[in-house]
């Protein structure tokens, strides 16, 4: 915005001067002088041979080879207003001289010495005092010393302050004060760009910008330094030279990728061109001065050139409106580039117009940083985008993979129910089913009487009550399979008059034992107590569960105080077969034990061992 | 003391031809009815609620449950004996909630069945391991109805469901807390009577809260 600013100022200003100009026709600018070769430095000479010259007056073209101090002379009528002081304005005093109004000393212009450098890019604007003029004719002097070739005598502009002092101020604001502004906000600028760039390496596009304003203001520091020792005069004129080069180099360099022609072999040669100037003249010192002034500057206006043809072929192939902005900017900054060019050169018509070329540039700045800051916006915008894209992406699977394991699990699900469904099958094909089978076969034989088939019933309901305690859904553990067991052959034992009597051990409590384990456990259990209801003719019995951590094993042992009875004998082993085929079906090892003080059965499993 | 008064629901004449004969024998019992439907068992109940009602849950024409519920309501300190296949926890509860003071397998030999009368006319209940778990699961239901409270067992109560929801016999219940096996039951006989007032509660309270009841 800054630079925007600067550039309506100006806009506004030059119609100003063009009005002031337009309004003081009391201003004399003059176009030729008398001028004379003298050695006098106090005073003006009086009766040498005075010339007529035409300003402003090159001395490469007019005198070459002739140095030493030169007067110049015009005369101009004053009819000074009372009160009102003139005023003389010089465009273009470059090494500076001193003024006299008729004899008398005006001012003096700091000079070049030896130990010195001067170059003044400022306009200078002295006021004369009404007492320092006469009516008619008067004198103004100008001592210059040339000490190269190089000099211009620039014209001469007299009049009162009033009409004067505009023209004056416009120049100083175009010639040093926009040079100042343009430094201060490309060097803010560039240095910016340049150090977002390093922080976040994205395209190169920015940091080219960045390089592009950093040496424009290099460059334009060349319009603001005029007094400078002796000794930094080289080293700042490689620095004015390499900023210059490294601008136009930086541009086309980055038109060239905007154009999409990303060469290798041109940036190299590019990036070449640009340092031979420079080191040239670091190197050559100050005889290469001249050289590399004209011919190093030609070939930038020529690589200028290619970014110019480059930025139109883009224009051309991209149509948006960025591209044709900086098609726009491009050309305005070429032909100013050009006009510098040919003013430096002295081959302008007007010498003492200033120079324009940076404020095209400043244009061309703006043009790029207004498309890189739109396209830095766009990218933020994408990346937003990207992210809401990836986050939905990611919700999308998450649902897919959550869809996979619900699959899974339910095929799981599906897997354990057929499990436990061919575990009661083969259960209830096992047990109950052929023991009902093996008793219709003796019913239907007549080996059965009714009290051994009611007993074979009992034990059919009871398996079956064990089995539907032991496998309905949501009992907490053994421990309550275990209690109910007991509260329902407890009537039985009371009835029989023996007692039963349960000890746990060091169980944890809760007791966790697979559900189809606990009931093989609790079937022996009730067939080693069926037992002694039936045929021990005990009086007490004992029924000890414990747990041998270690392992860890669930012990069972059933005592009791009955007769007892030959273990080894299958026809008298009551069930012992059956309690060690469901022992085996669990992993568990079964030991009986009996004589005459009684019987003990006792069944260890291993829990968490694969049955 | 007394005799005892009984009347007995039963659809199955093998079983209820046992039960009857059970009671009969038994000099300090009187068999008061003996029928096989809700109807009939209804119709008893309005000649007169005897000292014990024993019930089978699933009639022909209805639910046991409901002809205890009406027993229960004439005459408050009626024993309703469920009598079921398998003692499965879920149908065991419901006869609580409506009233039923304890329950037998059907298979039960006589004996047994007349000494679990007795002991209900005595005070006591029997419960098995898992029916206690249940009722502490149904009690520690948080009841909305702010006069009932969270809880309505006392802490000793709640204690003996634990134990014997843990497998302890009740006498060893009763030795663990430092109390007499009998006393054990009684209190079991307490903690039905408050399930079924609980229940009660539980059904006015959601009835409220339908708006059946203002």
């Amino acid at each position: 915005m800054a630079r925007v600013r600067t550039i309506l100022w100006t806009l506004a200003l030059c119609c100003c001067w063009l009005d002031a100009l337009g309004q003081s026709p009391a201003a004399t600018r003059f176009l030729e002088a008398d001028y004379v070769y003298a050695r006098s430095a106090l005073t003006p000479p009086v009766g040498l041979p005075w010339q007529r010259v035409a300003l402003p007056d090159r001395w490469r073209e007019n005198w070459p080879d002739i140095l030493g101090t030169v007067w110049y002379r015009v005369k101009f009528q004053a009819t000074p207003v009372q009160g009102e002081p003139w005023m003389v304005y010089l465009p273009r005093l470059r090494e500076g001289g001193a003024l006299f109004v008729n004899g008398q000393l005006l001012a003096n212009v700091r000079e070049p010495d030896n130990v010195t450098y001067v170059r003044w890019m400022q306009p200078h604007a002295f006021l004369i005092a009404p007492s320092q003029l006469r009516e008619g004719v008067n004198e103004l002097h100008v001592r210059v010393d040339v000490t190269s070739d190089d000099k211009v005598m620039g014209t001469i502009t007299i009049g009162p302050e009033s009409a004067v002092r505009p023209v004056y101020e416009l120049r100083y604001f175009w010639t040093y004060t926009a040079a100042q502004v343009t430094i201060v906000v490309t060097l803010s600028l560039g240095l910016l760009v340049i150090v977002i760039w390093l922080r976040r390496r994205m395209d190169f596009d920015y940091g080219l910008f960045g390089l592009a304003c950093v040496f424009w203001a290099l460059h334009t520091t060349n319009y603001v330094i005029e007094v400078l020792p002796m000794w930094a005069w080289l080293p700042w004129r490689v620095v004015r030279y390499a900023s210059t080069g490294g601008f136009v180099v930086a541009m086309t360099l980055f038109m060239l990728r905007f154009a999409g022609l990303r060469r290798l072999g041109l940036t190299r040669f590019f990036g070449a061109y640009w340092l031979t100037g420079p080191i040239l003249l670091a190197l050559g010192g100050a005889t290469w001065h001249r050289w590399v002034d004209r011919y190093y500057q030609a070939g930038l206006v020529a690589i200028a050139l290619v970014m110019v043809g480059v930025t139109l072929l883009a224009g051309w192939r991209q149509r948006t409106p960025g591209a044709l902005a900086l098609c726009a900017a491009v050309l305005l900054g070429n032909v100013l580039g050009v006009h510098d060019y040919l003013l430096s050169q002295g081959l302008w018509r007007d010498p003492e117009a200033p120079f324009l070329l940076y404020f095209a540039a400043d244009v061309l700045l703006l043009v790029v940083g207004v498309l890189l800051t739109d396209r830095f916006v766009k990218s933020l915008g994408e990346v937003e985008q990207a992210n809401v894209t990836l986050s939905a992406k990611v919700s999308q699977k998450e649902r897919e993979l959550s869809d996979v394991y619900e699959r899974q699990r339910s095929g799981e699900r599906e897997r354990a129910v057929a499990g436990e469904r061919q575990r009661i099958m083969q259960d209830m094909h096992d047990g109950l089913g052929s023991q009902l089978l093996t008793s219709l076969v003796a019913v239907e034989r007549g080996a059965l009487d009714s009290k051994a088939m009611a007993q074979v019933l009992r034990d059919a309901v009871d398996d079956m009550r064990l089995a539907i305690d032991t496998l309905s859904p949501g009992r907490e553990g053994m421990l309550e399979s275990l209690g109910n067991l007991r509260y329902r052959l407890e009537p039985r034992f009371r009835a029989a008059g023996i007692a039963l009597q349960f000890v746990y051990r060091d169980l944890p409590d809760p007791l966790d034992i697979p559900a189809e384990v606990a009931l093989q456990i609790l079937r022996v259990l009730q067939e080693a107590l069926a037992n002694v209801l039936k045929h021990a003719g005990a009086s007490r019995v004992v029924v000890e569960f414990s747990m041998q951590a270690q392992a860890p094993v669930f012990v069972l042992a059933v005592s009791d105080d009955g007769a007892g009875f030959d273990v080894d004998v299958p026809a008298s082993g009551r069930g012992l077969s059956g309690m060690r085929r469901r022992a085996r079906q669990i992993g568990a090892t079964l030991e009986a034990r009996s004589d005459a003080q009684g019987t003990c059965i006792r069944l260890s499993t291993p829990i968490g061992a694969p049955s | 003391m007394d005799a005892i008064t009984v009347l007995v629901v039963e659809d199955e004449p093998e079983f209820l031809r046992a039960y009857c004969e059970a009671i009969t024998r038994d000099p300090g019992l009187i068999l008061v009815g003996a029928v096989t439907t809700l109807a009939a068992g209804t119709a008893v109940l309005g000649a007169g609620v005897p000292d014990v009602l024993l019930v089978d849950l699933g009639l022909p024409d209805g639910n046991g449950a409901d002809l205890i519920r009406r027993a229960c309501a004439l005459r408050p300190d009626c024993d309703a004996l469920v009598v079921t296949v398998f003692g499965d926890d879920a149908h065991v509860i419901d006869a609580i909630e409506a009233g039923a003071t304890g329950y037998l397998l059907k298979d039960s030999p006589p004996a047994e069945l007349v000494r679990c009368i007795r002991e209900l006319r005595a005070g006591g209940s029997p419960i098995s391991p898992s029916i206690a778990r249940r009722l502490l699961a149904r009690m520690r239901a948080p009841v909305p109805e702010p006069t009932l409270g969270t809880s309505p067992l006392t802490e000793r109560e709640a204690e003996i469901l634990r134990l014997v929801a843990k497998g302890l016999g009740f006498g060893e219940v009763g030795a663990t807390l430092g109390i007499s096996e009998h006393t054990v039951v009684t209190h079991v006989k307490k903690i039905y009577r408050k399930l079924a007032v609980h229940s009660r509660g539980e059904a006015v309270f959601e009835a409220t809260q339908m708006g059946l009841l203002r």
